[in-house]
């Protein structure tokens, strides 16, 4: 099994309940800021990216694996983007809906 | 090419020609010789005599050369062409047969074989995807919801950039429909008429002599069942083995198979600013 263990990437949407651009913003900041802090505790996944799209109002989050069977893949993305949502939720309660994941596509890098 | 061959090959064109044209060459000839008969006008019984032989000997000969000559002729040829379109069709549909029980297995294999499940395989054609076979239990999945497959759109693209993709698609309809469209390539609209509201999609890429010639797709209206393990399962199998190769026979006798390039990069449009998350990497 090992021969399929590569590199990976996985690409996720986080639907946002509403509110500005600019408020778009500050969370993907906020965001990008948790997703730095946990990432740290998790040597299997090498890089990121977060992205607004203003137009269906989410935040696209990628994260890429190195070394890790992609089968264990989407359920470690999904701890790591639940611990990341807690983290970034701000203080103020915005937003007012905790984001919900849409979609995820995984792929080799 | 010898002196010999150039010869026996320009008398085999000639011949060709001959056979094609010789009787609509005679046939104009007489028609005109008629035409000229006719200009005598009171003498055409007298100086314009050779005029008339000489088209109704033309006009049997054309006659002739048409049924002699021009073998095998149009009744025949189809005839001929109607029994090869009704062989081809059987033939077609004795292989999507095949392919049919083959990709049963293999989704009985990988256990996505459930009444929300479905299996398709593609071979590439001309920019696009030829569907080789689909199988399902729901009867309403087996019909094919697009037209075409473009290489840009869906997991099919998708595991046709990558070599193999799996996607997480939202419960409800409407944003279902506007994920396909904003993430997947779909043109705006073209996600309406689509039969089957499938939550996950595994697929992978056919390689075949270091050639891409096929996607196989496992989608499911479940978003549990396809998953990075039924690629796994599916990758590890004889079956898929066995479907590659064939995959790979049939595009084969088609004229154009992609060699497997960097179209991903130039497909990307917009590539995302990626972050190491540890400093050196």
């Amino acid at each position: 099994m090992s021969e399929t263990i590569g590199r990976y990437e996985l690409t996720t949407s986080l639907g946002i309940g509403g509110g500005s651009p600019e408020s778009l913003d500050a969370y993907v900041a906020r965001l990008d800021h948790a997703l730095l802090q946990v990432l740290g505790t998790h040597p299997t996944v090498t890089a990121y990216f977060t992205s607004a799209n203003y137009e269906a109002f989410e935040v696209q989050v990628g994260l890429r694996f190195e070394g890790m069977e992609p089968r264990h893949i989407e359920e470690a993305a999904s701890h790591i983007l639940d611990e990341c949502i807690e983290q970034a939720s701000s203080p103020t309660g915005e937003p007012a809906a905790l984001p919900v994941r849409e979609e995820s596509t995984l792929v080799p890098a | 090419m010898s002196l010999v061959e150039r010869v026996a090959r320009n008398i085999v064109w000639i011949w060709r020609l001959c056979k094609g044209w010789l009787p609509q060459a005679f046939g104009t000839a007489a028609t005109v010789l008629s035409i000229i008969w006719g200009g005598y006008g009171d003498n055409i019984w007298s100086d314009g005599r050779w005029a008339l032989v000489s088209a109704v000997v033309l006009a049997t000969a054309s006659l002739l050369s048409q049924f002699l000559l021009q073998r095998p002729s149009y009744m025949e040829l189809s005839r001929l062409e109607e029994v090869a379109n009704s062989q081809s069709t059987e033939k077609s549909r004795a292989l999507e047969q095949a392919f049919t029980v083959l990709i049963r297995k293999l989704a009985e294999h990988c256990s996505i074989n459930a009444n929300s499940d479905r299996i398709s395989v593609y071979y590439f054609h001309d920019e696009g995807f030829v569907m080789l076979a689909r199988w399902s239990s729901h009867p309403t999945y087996t019909r094919a919801g697009r037209g075409s497959y473009p290489t840009g759109q869906g997991a099919i693209g998708e595991a046709w950039d990558r070599g193999s993709a799996v996607s997480i698609l939202p419960p409800t309809r409407i944003r279902w429909e506007k994920s396909l469209e904003a993430h997947h390539g779909f043109p705006p609209g073209s996600t309406q008429g689509l039969s089957m509201h499938c939550q996950s999609i595994a697929a992978i890429r056919i390689d075949a002599d270091h050639h891409a010639v096929g996607v196989l797709v496992f989608e499911s209206a479940d978003g549990t069942r396809a998953s990075q393990s039924t690629l796994d399962t599916a990758k590890s199998s004889m079956l898929f083995a066995t479907l590659s190769e064939l995959v790979n026979a049939v595009a084969t006798l088609t004229p154009r198979v992609e060699k497997i390039t960097q179209d991903a990069a130039q497909r990307s449009t917009t590539a995302p600013n990626w972050k190491p998350v540890r400093q050196g990497l």
